[in-house]
């Protein structure tokens, strides 16, 4: 138990992907799977709005990515297994229509392009310049919560709490306040 | 495309901390700010957060023990299937000599209680009860067991029976008047024993004359039955040819 508990944190998802292809065991890719077995959940969760529904989804994915993760070169496997899953839920919300999702990594991105930008890295440059013109810009509940998210570095909790605005509404004025600074900084450039 | 550094993956324990607010603000901005930039744990929390009766504990054991069933159905199904197979021989076996105690004892009882209600019948008698308390039984493996009871204890009665008979013989003063006057017949008498084997409290149930069952009573007291009974014995007085 205490050796693979070891064993497990060693290995990062290339090098489990890695021992997959070359043993053929299921159990590493089981490994890898349950390194994220919750964000796979919660996501299903999310979009199928049922626990039941939810764990099936979780089991048929796992189903569905074994023979592409033999065939397929995975850079990624966290962002690759996040759009499989979204689109595995999105057929199955969609299912009656017959659809053909293919899971071909390229052609995913394509779809998800947003995902792969190092949100990140990119706010963290073109804020120091164009921050405070862009704040500025935002509407008010936007501008509140995105200052004190990013600049004072509260919790949404707090935020509510000193705000009075709904926990959700928090979440969503920070959410869409960042989409609109990173549109916003794109013009100025 | 960068490897996702370590201190941005939101664990499945952190997020449980997350979700029942056991973290400290700091904390749960730290999260906050990762999941703004990863998408996948930004909807995982959307679906926690909008499904608040989905306790992640209980979701966690069914989805382990179902991807465990998934991962090892192929390689360990041979091994699970023979264990399963011992375990089930095992409880047969054990029910089913529970079941063959259980029945044994019941059956010892049901012969005494043959024995004492006509120890001195035919043995053909004998048979047919057995026989009958037999035949309500179904299972075929305790018929066999039984029989081998049956025949076992038959013989083991007609044995005591021929002691008795033996006894008799050995033991029978032919009383002088009843001689005299060439009495014949049967003396039947009724009584217990007691934990010696002793007879007492006996009554004579069908008398010859006064010598005949004199001579019964005395052969009964002398004689060592079977511990604490109520037996009923005829004695036949025959004048020898």
């Amino acid at each position: 138990m205490f050796l693979k508990i070891l064993r497990k944190k060693a290995l990062d998802d290339h090098e489990l992907l890695e021992k997959f292809r070359q043993s053929d065991d299921l159990f590493w890719l089981g490994e890898l799977y349950e390194k994220y077995i919750h964000l796979v959940f919660g996501v299903c969760l999310k979009y199928l709005k049922n626990e039941e529904d939810s764990k099936d989804a979780v089991m048929q994915i796992f189903e569905r990515i074994i023979p592409y993760v033999k065939q397929q070169k995975i850079d990624n496997f966290q962002h690759w297994l996040y759009v499989v899953v979204k689109n595995h839920c999105l057929m199955v919300l969609r299912s009656g229509k017959s659809l053909k999702h293919s899971l071909d990594e390229k052609k995913l991105e394509e779809e998800n392009e947003y995902f792969l930008v190092e949100e990140d890295e990119f706010l963290q440059e073109e804020m120091e310049r164009n921050l405070q013109t862009a704040i500025a810009l935002l509407p008010e509940e936007q501008r509140t919560c995105v200052e004190m998210f990013y600049i004072q570095g509260k919790c949404y909790k707090e935020i509510q709490i000193i705000t009075g605005y709904p926990y959700n509404k928090v979440k969503s004025s920070i959410q869409n306040g960042k989409r609109n600074l990173r549109t916003l900084m794109t013009k100025f450039q | 495309m960068k490897k996702p550094k370590k201190h941005k993956e939101l664990s499945a324990e952190k997020m449980k901390r997350y979700l029942n607010n056991h973290l400290s603000y700091r904390e749960r901005h730290f999260i906050e700010s990762n999941a703004l930039n990863n998408a996948f744990q930004r909807d995982a929390l959307d679906g926690f957060e909008e499904n608040p009766e989905v306790v992640w504990h209980n979701v966690k054991l069914d989805l382990h023990r179902r991807l465990a069933q998934r991962l090892y159905k192929e390689k360990h199904q041979f091994m699970l299937l023979t264990l399963r197979r011992w375990a089930a021989i095992f409880i047969l076996l054990f029910t089913a000599s529970t079941l063959y105690w259980f029945l044994e004892q019941q059956q010892r009882e049901k012969i005494s209680e043959v024995a004492e209600a006509s120890p001195l019948s035919e043995k053909d008698t004998m048979s047919r009860d057995a026989a009958m308390s037999f035949s309500t039984d179904t299972l075929n493996a305790t018929i066999s067991a039984k029989s081998f009871q049956e025949s076992s204890s038959r013989l083991a009665i007609s044995a005591k029976k021929d002691a008795w008979s033996a006894f008799v013989r050995q033991h029978l003063r032919y009383p002088p008047e009843a001689l005299a006057q060439k009495v014949e017949g049967i003396v039947k008498l009724r009584f217990q024993t007691d934990k010696d084997g002793k007879a007492f409290n006996i009554e004579i149930v069908q008398s010859l004359d006064e010598s005949c069952h004199r001579e019964a009573i005395r052969l009964v007291r002398a004689y060592t039955w079977d511990k604490n009974q109520q037996r009923e014995e005829e004695i036949v007085f025959q004048l020898p040819r």
